[in-house]
């Protein structure tokens, strides 16, 4: 009785199938679900009459694709870089844009109190108003200095805890390959695993870029991209950060690591590159300022006729830190008049020839100064951009992987109704069956 | 295409939250009422805006420096037109002097009075500006421009240079003037003054003033000098005081020109709102009523 036994196995693929739509309706709006789908195919028979045998449910299949997953996981690293980049710059503009950190504002009184002092370079008060200046212009830059070191410790915590992160996922990743690979080997189902494994591998694409190759035995190995191995069958590497070094530790080897890529490569470019340079010229600058005008200074001689002496006080291997105000030059003691041929006072008092040297200085500095905020807001405007773009692109690979992975309500619903159907055709036909026997029986 | 609903879903908020994103920032803009906020906002602006705001505060140094420049000058300018007053007196008493018809107790009261119109001169030449320094004795703010010796001789004890100060870009003018070329140039006026006096105090009436005629001479070109310097402080005056006006008309440009890359336009920033509000109301119409399309509803 063939015909009862392909109606049944009608039966029970049709039960399968229904079940299978019901996994993919229940994880309708699971993070990272791969829709799943019942593949059948006809019994292969032995006998003469071809029409029996019924169907098969040969697989249940885990709807991925893997380059599209791979194109999804290089978006992820692209945003998570550009995102952080961008989230890092805007500190840094904000910081220095800002009015109330501003050296431009602050040169604008040096300058201010200086100008007064080129017309009245005897008076007392407009002179201790230029010690004043130099000491708000030296605050700003130890206070912006400050700031700059606040980001760059907040920048290392960050990438702390990211390193952290990376670790985990790794880890998790080993201990899904374990599985993946011992249910595999026993035909056992793995989607689920699957699932999990793909959103462990997109969570760890966001802090560093990876490369990730799926093996014969089911395991994935992943890898940074400069080679470095992060997981190897159920093995796994640890990253570590220290002194500014990136390492992997991979069994008995140690692996240097740099331009990971990820939030964790701009972070440490950001810091190492851009951060750094900024910081660099703003020292550049704190230290030209007091240099400049210290050596200015001593050239020319003060209201007693004394040699001038150093208005500023720096470290030079960290001028912009450690700017401050000589603190034992008094008001009178600043050297505006110029001297001459003979290194004397070039003459009285009322002498201004030094200190118009010093307005003329101004120039250079205010221009650096601009040349460093204009280079961080073209930098920091880039990023924004660059950062906006790789949104897109990676909403575009979600899309991507979405549309092949995803659930489609209306897609269940059909397969729901196709399935009842031919669950309904097969019990019709068992029950035709039974009719034709009964039918036959019948007749004795 | 195929697409998942939870794409469609998830389509729909990332349609929010970028909306959501423009709002926040078109809020802050108007709450600011700047179009710029953070540098990178528009870089270039930025860069310009650095530019005009170092361009202002020089244009308001400058200006401070010419109206103290300006004040010196005019404090000079006031001693100097007193002194000319005292100067027009001294020329009649020295053309009176001159005349041979006054007896000798005139002579000596036109000398007693020409010995205190000195000491007046020396006084004006000596002045002091606000904060004690001696206005005309070139750098030497501490000393008095005309200092007398033990005989009561008057000598010029200053020196000549001029303080000079930047009132525009590459322009300097000079921020103060000695008096030593008016009274102690090649006449050598005070000294010539003092023999004159001495001379009518001892005299014989009916005899002329051996030095008379020529102290004509030397009051008309200390008056001459006197003037030159009045005319070159008061031509340093105009020139600054034109100078100013044209950088105040400088910074009202530049204040619209900032105004210009750095301020909202409330009207575009209120039909920006309006659009993305009307952006918002119909991703949300769209995504309910797509919610409602399910072939699930049908079965």
């Amino acid at each position: 009785m063939s015909m009862l036994n392909n109606a049944l196995s009608g039966l029970q693929a049709s039960q399968y199938a229904l079940n299978v739509v019901s996994q993919n309706v229940a994880n309708m709006n699971t993070d990272g679900y791969s829709r799943q789908q019942a593949i059948m195919a006809a019994r292969t028979t032995s006998s003469f009459s071809g029409a029996d045998g019924g169907v098969d449910v040969t697989a249940v299949q885990r709807i991925s694709d893997s380059y599209v997953n791979a194109a999804l996981w290089r978006a992820q690293s692209d945003n998570g870089y550009d995102n952080e980049r961008a989230t890092l710059f805007d500190q840094v503009s904000s910081v220095l844009g800002s009015d109330s950190l501003n050296i431009n504002n602050s040169l604008d009184d040096f300058y201010a109190a200086l100008n007064a002092a080129s017309e009245s370079p005897a008076d007392i008060a407009i002179r201790q108003e230029v010690i004043a200046a130099a000491g708000s212009l030296s605050e700003q830059f130890q206070q912006i200095t400050g700031q700059l070191q606040v980001q760059t410790s907040q920048a290392d915590d960050a990438a702390q805890a990211t390193v952290t992160n990376i670790n985990t996922a790794a880890a998790n990743i080993a201990r899904l390959n374990e599985k993946i690979v011992t249910i595999q080997a026993k035909g056992g189902d793995t989607a689920a695993l699957a699932d999990q494994r793909d959103n462990e591998v997109l969570s760890l694409s966001q802090y560093v870029s990876v490369a990730t190759q799926p093996q014969h035995d089911g395991s994935y190995t992943v890898t940074l991209d400069n080679g470095q191995p992060l997981v190897m069958g159920h093995q796994s590497g640890t990253m570590a950060l220290t002194d500014n070094q990136l390492t992997v530790a991979f069994g008995n080897e140690l692996f240097q690591a740099h331009d990971v890529g990820g939030s964790l490569g701009a972070n440490r470019d950001y810091l190492n590159n851009e951060l750094a340079d900024y910081q660099q010229q703003l020292d550049q600058l704190a230290g030209d300022i007091g240099e400049q005008i210290n050596s200015q200074l001593q050239n020319g001689f003060d209201l007693n006729g004394e040699a001038g002496q150093a208005l500023f006080v720096f470290d030079s291997t960290a001028p912009a830190s450690t700017l401050s105000v000589n603190p034992d030059l008094g008001a009178e003691q600043l050297a505006f008049t110029g001297s001459d041929d003979n290194g004397l006072p070039a003459g009285g008092t009322g002498n201004n020839d030094n200190l118009l040297q010093m307005l003329d200085m101004g120039d250079d500095f205010y221009n650096d100064y601009s040349h460093l905020i204009s280079g961080v807001a073209v930098s920091s405007g880039q990023a924004q951009t660059q950062a906006t773009a790789s949104a897109t692109m990676l909403d575009n690979a979600t899309a991507r992987r979405d549309s092949i992975s995803g659930v489609n309500q209306d897609e269940e619903a059909a397969s729901l109704m196709s399935y009842s159907q031919s669950y309904q055709a097969n019990a019709q036909v068992i029950s035709t069956a039974d009719r034709l026997f009964n039918t036959l029986l019948g007749m004795f | 295409m195929r697409v998942s609903s939870g794409q469609i879903a998830q389509t729909v908020i990332n349609g929010l939250s970028r909306q959501g994103g423009k709002y926040a920032q078109v809020l802050e803009q108007m709450s600011t009422g700047y179009r710029i906020n953070n540098i990178a906002d528009d870089p270039l602006g930025s860069t310009l805006l650095i530019g005009l705001d170092r361009e202002q505060s020089t244009l308001t140094q400058y200006q401070s420096n010419i109206d103290s420049t300006q004040s010196t000058l005019q404090r000079s300018e006031s001693n100097l037109n007193s002194s000319l007053d005292v100067m027009n007196r001294v020329q009649q008493l020295v053309l009176q002097g001159n005349n041979g018809s006054y007896s000798a107790e005139d002579r000596q009261a036109m000398a007693a009075e020409l010995e205190s119109l000195r000491d007046s001169l020396i006084n004006f030449g000596n002045a002091v500006d606000e904060s004690g320094h001696y206005l005309f004795s070139g750098s030497q703010l501490d000393t008095p421009a005309i200092g007398v010796d033990e005989d009561n001789t008057p000598f010029y004890q200053g020196d000549s240079q001029q303080r000079q100060v930047q009132v525009a870009a590459g322009v300097q003018v000079p921020g103060n003037v000695s008096v030593e070329q008016i009274y102690f140039g090649n006449n050598d006026f005070l000294t010539s003054l003092d023999t004159y006096i001495d001379e009518l105090n001892t005299i014989d009436a009916n005899q002329s003033v051996p030095s008379g005629a020529s102290m004509i001479d030397t009051v008309n070109s200390t008056m001459d000098s006197l003037n030159q310097t009045l005319t070159d402080i008061g031509s340093t005056i105009s020139s600054i005081t034109r100078l100013k006006s044209a950088q105040s008309d400088l910074q009202l440009v530049n204040d619209k020109i900032t105004g210009n890359i750095r301020d909202l336009d409330y009207a575009d920033a209120a039909t920006k709102v309006n659009q993305i509000q009307l952006t918002l109301t119909a991703t949300q119409q769209t995504y309910t009523r797509l919610n409602n399309l399910s072939l699930f509803n049908y079965m």
